[in-house]
């Protein structure tokens, strides 16, 4: 199967410091069409490994190669470029823009990317029904649910169909029921073939809704393994 | 007070930005301040304190040495009226000859040094004379004749004095001599054309008024020789003519002073509340830890007093020392010996003033955070600052231009205090550049319409004198040396057909100069009548026209003034018991003397009357010099002044000078307000800049959004600036005329903005803008998105 993500001997440490690195000569490939889980506690590297991946962040060591691109050979701008049309991210605390109403919110890396506006106006409509919030596109992120604002995050991530979806503790923020929602939104994705890499601290998330688990303790992998029970099948 | 001194200094060292914009804000306000506010002192009264420095002569006065002697005026020295005395020095004229064939004279006086009781020399350059081959010029004879040190002056061929070097240059308060050399350099000559005179300068025990001086000249004089006194000037006639034109720097020095800090307070209040809600969050940890909120006070007090009061502390120093080339310029504009100025109450004033508006918005700003409830304040402090700019970012959104434009442009006035306060400070940077832009060209106007060297190059004057005429002006200086034996005059035909022949001649027109008596004048009042077209003469008309025909005159403001007339009156002047009935035509900018005279039509004179001048106007590419020589060397009897030298050039280059210096100091003083605005703006929308970042803005994109964060603000600021800048220019200049000489002002330089220009100062506001924006974008666009969202 093509490996949609490759990290090959990558580490990454902060001010020199050796002797604790958020990552430590990690080697991983991450599948493409598949949901794979990052796991560890706290301080194991698991958002580190996912900025890495996404291009916010670069490592001290190693190469990250993303859809056949080798984010080491990429400029500033060009890494910007990159996450607005490869990459999706969705974060925990949702990381709105708190004065856009959510549809200029998810108009956004469309608009970034130059889309023409008609265009761009076409596929957010088209998102925000699919993850069922047509009704708050006119409304701005502080009157919206927890759950609401994930989902506009969501879309926003997916305006300019990205090969890869992150996803940092998407649930993280949320009550239980909006937590499933937003899962269940995740796997439908899956089920059209995207692929997402989400970390997580839930092994219950991981177990039910990966293809692969990789479990990481003081920046290394300890574990790289298919997941137990996956949720469906990739395609 | 150990812990809030502590905090204070941990907050210093870790905000580093915010320490030296405050820092830099406040020096620069002081600066200002402190330039504008020493200029505005010494200004008022620049005779006076050089007047104090060299122990000016009160009463200068000029003896025939034929008819007195040295001993004898020695013996003046002890006159009950005077209190203290330098002399005699001798004096007589010295005629140089110039390389183009052109001779003018001097007089030359024997010192033995600068120093003495009374009226001592300032040397400029150079050193005094050691040896009779040397002298010292006066700084009006070196900037008129341009002559340096080390120079050699060729005497004519009669000339008693021998060639000369020049070794120094010296300034005095008064009436000087045109150069100075060592009493041995100086013969006695007592008959003959070149005879000796002896100068005396006398400070006198009362001296405030016109009579008391000249009562204490006629206690002197009393006892000597009937033709002894040469004569007589007195200190008062100079001080009015060095007061009054440094006066009209009065008016723009006060509003660059308010400017200054009109603009700190903005800025300061600005970068104070900013620093404030910047901090909110600590301010909920330290009340959390134990903090009074007298010491949260405390802290942000330390914070911003203590970078405020090194600004002040440097500013000021360097404030008095930036003003001394100016009133450098200032003295050597007026021929005044150069002091080292300072203003120290006014000047601590201005800085005191700063400091207080840094304390005010500190204690206000600060009092509102200290009454905050911990938990509250590390709420507000720890999330995002919300509820701000949507309308504007909801308008943007559908405007349809690059996205990181409208984002950028949306958050223009998000804050609308703040927002506010950088419009203030920008509208102040791009009325101050509007208004010393303007002033400096209606100055060039003035300058043009008061020299008129575009319009006449050449003056000729017969050197003509006898009963019942008014005497003609002589090119040769009739001061101490006392006027050198008349030469043989040519006739009035005479001289006109020679200036007729000159192939340089483009147009002449001759004058008389005469005294009329005018009802409510108060003084005789000087009437040139001008024979053939006179309308080409560049006199500035401020109302009405010049006149057409006889007995229509011309006036400037004061004369209307004095006299309660108007344009289109009719009056009655009297000239040698004869009535003239005039119509005032028109009111002019006229600059001579007081100002009270009148201008009229060769007809208007009863008689047969002969001209005593001539005003020239030269072809194009003709050489003034090489035709004032040929008229000088054709003849005796005329002299030729040739127009472009003279003081006039040096006070205007003064004046442009201040204006620029303050104007760039203001402008920066905006910057640095811009600056600090979109710091604490990029500040608080870290978390904006980052998301947007990590969802594909690219670096560009980032500065983009940022710069167009304030070119709206630079908009806003010019819109109201150009305007502001408009009127203030027009009123300063008003008060400027009236300051000077009591006169209204030509239209013509009040339009001084035209299309080119007006553009050039709204893209000015935007330009202050972007550059105040450009370092913070480039931070913001480099800052580090994990860091900022702090995913892990």
């Amino acid at each position: 199967m093509k490996q949609l993500v490759e990290l090959n001997d990558v580490s990454k440490v902060y001010n020199g410091n050796r002797s604790s690195a958020a990552l430590d000569s990690v080697s991983i490939g991450i599948t493409a069409g598949q949901v794979t889980a990052v796991m560890g506690p706290s301080g194991s590297g698991k958002s580190t490994l996912l900025n890495v991946i996404g291009g916010l962040d670069r490592p001290s060591r190693g190469n990250v190669v993303v859809d056949g691109v080798d984010l080491g050979r990429l400029g500033e701008a060009a890494l910007a470029r990159f996450r607005r049309t490869r990459v999706g991210i969705i974060f925990q605390f949702f990381n709105l823009l708190n004065n856009l109403t959510a549809l200029d919110n998810v108009l956004i890396p469309a608009q970034l990317a130059g889309v023409k506006a008609s265009d761009a106006r076409r596929r957010a409509d088209d998102l925000l029904e699919r993850l069922d919030i047509t009704d708050q596109r006119n409304k701005y992120p502080a009157r919206m649910s927890g759950g609401q604002r994930q989902r506009v995050a969501i879309a926003r991530a997916l305006i300019n169909n990205p090969a890869l979806l992150l996803a940092d503790e998407p649930t993280g923020a949320l009550d239980t029921r909006s937590g499933d929602q937003v899962l269940a939104i995740l796997s439908d994705l899956n089920r059209s073939g995207q692929t997402i890499v989400l970390v997580t601290h839930d092994e219950r998330l991981a177990s039910t809704h990966a293809h692969r688990v990789i479990r990481l303790v003081d920046g290394a992998v300890v574990d790289n393994r298919d997941a137990m029970r996956p949720m469906v099948q990739a395609q | 007070m150990t812990a809030v001194i502590h905090k204070s200094l941990a907050d210093l060292a870790r905000w580093k930005m915010q320490t030296t914009v405050i820092l830099f804000v406040v020096f620069l306000s002081s600066l200002s301040a402190t330039l504008a506010l020493t200029l505005l002192v010494e200004s008022d009264a620049p005779f006076d304190h050089a007047f104090q420095q060299a122990h000016g002569a009160h009463l200068t006065m000029t003896f025939a040495a034929s008819a007195v002697t040295e001993s004898e005026l020695r013996a003046r020295g002890a006159n009950s009226a005077v209190s203290a005395f330098a002399g005699p020095f001798k004096l007589v004229p010295w005629t140089i000859q110039q390389p183009d064939g052109r001779a003018f004279t001097e007089a030359l006086a024997g010192r033995a040094g600068p120093g003495g009781a009374v009226d001592r020399l300032t040397l400029s350059a150079g050193r005094w004379a050691q040896n009779n081959t040397e002298v010292v010029l006066s700084q009006q004879m070196a900037d008129d004749i341009g002559l340096q040190i080390g120079e050699s002056l060729t005497p004519a061929i009669d000339s008693p004095i021998r060639a000369m070097t020049v070794v120094g240059i010296a300034s005095g308060v008064g009436n000087e001599p045109g150069a100075w050399a060592l009493p041995g350099a100086v013969p006695l000559i007592t008959t003959g054309k070149f005879q000796t005179s002896y100068l005396m300068d006398f400070r006198l025990v009362h001296a405030a008024t016109q009579q008391e001086v000249a009562s204490a000249a006629n206690s002197i004089s009393a006892g000597l020789a009937q033709n002894a006194v040469v004569d007589s000037t007195n200190y008062l006639d100079a001080k009015l003519g060095a007061d009054r034109t440094t006066a009209v720097m009065i008016p723009f020095l006060l509003a660059f002073s308010a400017f200054a800090l009109l603009a700190s307070a903005f800025i300061i209040a600005n970068l104070v509340s900013g620093a404030v809600i910047a901090g909110t969050r600590d301010i909920g940890i330290m009340k959390s830890v134990g903090f009074t909120p007298a010491q949260v006070v405390g802290v942000l007090a330390g914070q911003m007093l203590i970078p405020a009061m090194v600004g002040c502390f440097l500013g000021l120093p360097v404030g008095i020392l930036a003003s001394q080339p100016f009133l450098s310029d200032t003295a050597h504009a007026f021929g005044l010996p150069r002091t080292f100025g300072v203003a120290p109450g006014p000047d601590a004033v201005g800085v005191l003033a700063i400091l207080l508006v840094v304390i005010a918005t500190t204690v206000f700003a600060s009092l509102r955070a200290g009454r905050m409830g911990a938990a509250s304040a590390i709420a507000t402090g720890s999330s995002p600052a919300t509820g701000h700019g949507y309308r504007m970012a909801r308008i943007a959104a559908r405007i349809n231009l690059p996205r990181a434009l409208t984002l950028g442009g949306g958050e223009s006035f998000s804050r609308p205090a703040r927002s506010a306060m950088t419009v203030g400070a920008i509208l102040i940077g791009v009325a101050t550049v509007t208004f010393s832009l303007g002033l400096s060209r209606s100055l060039s106007d003035v300058k043009a319409g008061l020299t008129r060297d575009g319009v006449v190059q050449l003056q000729v004057f017969r050197e003509s004198s006898g009963p019942g005429n008014k005497g003609a002006q002589s090119a040769v200086p009739s001061g101490p040396a006392g006027p050198p034996a008349a030469p043989a005059v040519p006739t009035d035909q005479q001289t006109t057909a020679l200036i007729a022949a000159q192939p340089g001649t483009a147009r002449v027109v001759a004058e008389r100069l005469v005294d009329v008596s005018v009802a409510a004048a108060g003084e005789p009042v000087p009437m040139t009548a001008y024979r053939g077209d006179s309308s080409w003469l560049g006199y500035p008309i401020i109302n009405g026209r010049w006149f057409s025909a006889a007995d229509e005159a011309v006036a400037p403001t004061a004369f209307l003034t004095r006299t309660g007339h108007h344009v289109g009156d009719t009056i009655t002047a009297t000239l040698d018991g004869q009535d003239l009935h005039l119509r005032l035509v028109g009111e002019i900018f006229d600059i001579q003397g007081d100002n009270i005279l009148l201008r009229t039509a060769w007809g208007t004179l009863p008689g047969n009357p002969e001209a005593q001048s001539y005003e020239i106007q030269l072809k194009p590419g003709t050489d003034a010099d090489r035709v004032a020589g040929t008229i000088e060397s054709s003849t005796t009897g005329l002299g030729v002044d040739v127009h472009g030298r003279g003081g006039v050039d040096t006070a205007f280059i003064l004046i442009n000078s201040v204006l620029a210096g303050l104007a760039l100091i203001l402008t920066l003083i905006a910057l640095a307000g811009v600056f600090n605005t979109v710091v604490l703006n990029t500040r608080e929308k870290a978390r904006d800049i980052a998301i947007l970042k990590a969802i594909g803005m690219t670096p560009r994109q980032v500065i983009t959004m940022v710069m167009a964060s304030v070119a709206l603000v630079g908009v806003a600021g010019a819109a109201i600036g150009i305007p502001a800048g408009i009127a203030l220019h027009r009123n300063i200049l008003v008060l400027m005329g009236q300051i000077a000489s009591g006169t209204n002002i030509p239209n013509q330089y009040f339009n001084v903005f035209d299309i080119e220009l007006l553009i050039g100062l709204a893209a000015g506001g935007i330009v202050i803008a972007l550059l105040g924006a450009m370092l913070p974008a480039q931070w913001a666009a480099g800052s580090r998105v994990t860091e900022v969202l702090q995913t892990e």
